[in-house]
């Protein structure tokens, strides 16, 4: 168990090598703090140390570290894309990337490097080009990973972008207007589209890419195979306390009702 | 839905404390002062089927929850473990592993006294 040095823990992203945990939080004034742990010798009972630790100025939504680089992290917030170098000196020095137009008024909400679960191969670790960024206007920032700037835009949504997972094939939006689509790194057409009940909170593709995993604000938890187009619910459940529930012991149900407004019947 | 009876054989993984390290880490938890005073959840970092003077029969073993809270954060993960299909996601202050394919739950991480709000994994 650690204590983070914050009022509110927003994320939290460990690094490739499972060297260190980078964590966001608000400090007591009300500034975001990152911080980045040693944690290679907590498996021997000693207690993690922060290595580094910085206050930006800047909002951040999302941070996580790049797959091939345990020193180098990128971030997202509101108005700001920006990269993190972690210094032996404790500290973490930060350069934006320059959003023209782009910046004003647009708030970045997630981030994921193009990159696929694969061999520590060196040659393979060329391939990281891009970071894609997504955004509460519906569209999708491609950043390029080695020069820090910006190279293109998509408009892919008409809802706001609240999950975006990407290999080093597609990626995948999950989104305000209730679409989880799956879409080619060129974002031409995407391959498909999966509607569910509400915003799509959250995404994430199974490590051998063939299945993406969606959760909604609704309380859902869907699996979208790629391989055969099938959709399947994994879990539901209420959005709010539940109230009161009763067991029928023939039929195997229970009953449920919520402060979320709904009844709900349950199969065992 | 059933509960078994009885201390199973590893019921609920999840655990700081392995078997081999238990009492070597309590003892220099102790000395170094650590986190001896947390008692937030329900288990606090502890096996309790394990345990040689909390091991009361029977103890009810968890088997399911059903639940997902579903707020604004990355709270929804694959197991980067290789040959299991298991997604990992949150309910409150626990959070579940769960296989995709039969629905089976399989490992409840316990110990924060309030909801999660994020986490991450390791390869």
């Amino acid at each position: 168990m650690m204590t983070v040095p914050v009022i509110s823990l927003k994320c939290l992203s460990f690094s490739h090598d499972g060297r260190y945990l980078a964590s966001v939080g608000k400090d007591k004034h009300n500034k975001e703090l990152i911080c980045v742990w040693d944690i290679s010798r907590i498996t021997r009972g000693e207690m993690p140390e922060i290595c580094a630790r910085q206050t930006s100025e800047f909002n951040i939504l999302s941070l996580k570290f790049s797959p091939i680089d345990s020193s180098r992290l990128a971030s997202c917030g509101k108005e700001n894309i920006r990269f993190w170098r972690v210094r032996e000196t404790g500290n973490i020095r930060g350069s934006a990337v320059v959003l023209q137009h782009h910046a004003r008024n647009t708030v970045f909400t997630c981030l994921d490097f193009e990159y696929g679960f694969r061999s520590a191969d060196r040659s393979e670790n060329e391939s990281l080009k891009r970071v894609f960024v997504g955004s509460k206007h519906g569209m999708v920032f491609q950043v390029n990973y080695q020069n820090e700037t910006l190279e293109a835009s998509y408009k892919t949504n008409d809802g706001a972008i609240f999950a975006i997972a990407v290999n080093d094939a597609f990626c995948v939006l999950g989104s305000e207007d209730t679409y989880v689509r799956v879409w080619p790194l060129d974002f031409q057409e995407f391959f498909m589209e999966a509607q569910h009940e509400g915003t799509v909170s959250a995404v994430d593709i199974s490590p051998d890419g063939l299945k993406v995993v969606c959760g909604t604000l609704y309380g859902s938890i869907g699996i979208l195979d790629k391989s055969n187009q099938n959709y399947k619910t994994l879990l539901r459940s209420h959005t709010d306390e539940i109230l009161a529930m009763d067991f029928h012991v023939q039929k195997q149900h229970i009953i449920t009702v919520s402060k979320d407004k709904t009844i709900r019947l349950w199969d065992i | 839905m059933q509960f078994q009876k009885g201390p199973a054989d590893h019921p609920v993984s999840g655990f700081i404390i392995k078997d081999d390290e238990d009492d070597a880490v309590t003892a220099k938890r102790k000395t170094t002062g650590g986190s001896t005073e947390y008692r937030g959840g329900q288990y606090s970092g502890y096996d309790l089927s394990r345990s040689h003077k909390l091991n009361k029969d029977p103890i009810m073993e968890l088997k399911h929850v059903i639940g997902y809270q579903a707020d604004k954060c990355m709270n929804l993960k694959w197991s980067k473990q290789d040959g299991e299909n298991v997604v990992l996601f949150t309910s409150g202050g626990t959070i579940i592993a769960m296989d995709s394919e039969s629905n089976e739950q399989k490992r409840f991480f316990f110990g924060h006294s309030a909801p999660v709000c994020c986490f991450d994994l390791n390869e």
